[in-house]
């Protein structure tokens, strides 16, 4: 990524895409490949279907490149076009183990020598695991891209109370979960 | 809990809110819940950054997105439904204008083939339950005997037979004839009369034919 593509914007990436620019497409690729397939690997709950999925998002933004409506935001636009490709997608039972897997495989990669903040971690990363899709879905859209609760709202389709609502629970659930409270 | 609230869990702790925040804060929840809070929050947006800068970025399927859109990209023009019927219409037409020029063009005059013989008119036909056939029947006469002497020709008798002989067995005949109720009976006539009678007058059960 070169200091250039830093500081254009996503949208003016986008344009100069739909001009015919491929590098601009490259840039806005390494900018979001990380976070959405982060983002759907937690919705899907298994990292290969997740990149198949983030595969068809990318190729749905190549072919609908020009349709963009340049007023919106462009993380918005794509993380929508990636929440309905994982809606599409859900198979809720046989995911959740196989996200369990690969979560924790993450997590040993990042240990820390710090055994009471690890510990806290590791319970955290389990509370965020635990909780169910569409709470999950608000936190880390919220956590790994720090959109606002419109945001999330027009990107899941849900009213902006109901975005709210489910943060607060969020927050409650995962503080009172059983790990945490040990490690207090 | 409101969004004031989350706003400041997720940017402060306690000790960096004001006095007026603090008193806020206060309201709902205590400094601990607080604190623990906002530790939850800060570690978990931790988590997920380090998650996210964990995953390195895929090259291989930047190409495969790069190759499936230019793929894509020859099918990007979509038509509408109202289109494609148009063109399809405009094609039917053009096709039958052409099928129409073409054949036009390629006729030729009939071969006429004159092959029928006699065509009968009916101009009326009668439906008719009965048919009647009519059978021509041989019709036997018979012929009473009192009512007219027969004529006999003297030429059919013999010719050995005399003026007066013949005049007599003539007599004798028509006698008999008008007694012909004896003859019926079985009774017999002399023999002379007979052979007369049987000569001139041949007999078949019983009835006269072409006697007149």
């Amino acid at each position: 990524m070169n200091k250039k593509s830093i500081i254009i914007s996503d949208e003016e990436l986008l344009k100069q895409f739909c001009e015919g620019n491929t590098l601009a497409f490259e840039n806005l690729y390494s900018r979001y490949y990380a976070k959405l397939l982060y983002f759907i690997t937690q919705m899907l709950g298994d990292t290969e279907n997740a990149k198949d999925t983030l595969q068809e998002v990318f190729i749905k933004l190549i072919e609908n490149k020009c349709k963009f409506d340049f007023n919106r935001k462009f993380s918005v636009w794509i993380y929508s076009i990636a929440s309905n490709m994982c809606k599409n997608n859900f198979k809720h039972n046989a995911v959740v183990k196989k996200a369990e897997a690969e979560i924790l495989h993450t997590h040993s990669k990042t240990e820390e020598t710090n055994t009471t903040t690890n510990e806290k971690k590791t319970a955290i990363r389990n509370a965020i695991k635990n909780l169910d899709i569409k709470h999950k879905q608000v936190f880390i859209l919220r956590h790994s891209y720090s959109f606002s609760f419109k945001e999330i709202a027009n990107i899941l389709e849900i009213s902006e109370g109901t975005v709210k609502s489910r943060m607060f629970n969020c927050i409650k659930k995962i503080s009172e979960h059983k790990e945490i409270q040990e490690v207090k | 809990m409101d969004e004031k609230l989350l706003h400041l869990l997720e940017t402060k702790n306690f000790s960096q809110l004001t006095a007026d925040e603090k008193q806020f804060v206060l309201k709902q929840i205590t400094e601990q819940e607080y604190n623990e809070q906002h530790s939850i929050l800060s570690i978990s947006s931790e988590i997920i950054d380090e998650e996210i800068s964990a995953i390195p970025v895929d090259t291989q399927m930047f190409d495969n997105v790069i190759k499936a859109g230019k793929t894509n990209s020859i099918f990007e023009y979509k038509v509408s439904v109202i289109k494609v019927a148009a063109v399809f219409l405009v094609a039917m037409i053009s096709y039958h204008l052409v099928m129409a020029h073409i054949y036009s063009t390629n006729k030729q005059e009939p071969l006429i083939v004159h092959n029928t013989d006699t065509i009968y008119k009916v101009e009326k036909i009668y439906n008719t339950d009965t048919v009647y056939l009519t059978e021509y029947k041989t019709k036997i006469v018979k012929k009473d005997c009192n009512k007219s002497t027969p004529k006999i020709a003297q030429s059919n008798l013999k010719s050995n037979i005399s003026k007066e002989k013949f005049e007599y067995y003539k007599k004798k005949i028509a006698y008999d004839l008008q007694n012909n109720k004896a003859r019926r009976k079985g009774k017999s006539l002399s023999k002379q009369t007979n052979i007369f009678r049987d000569t001139l007058f041949p007999v078949e059960d019983n009835i006269f034919v072409g006697l007149e």
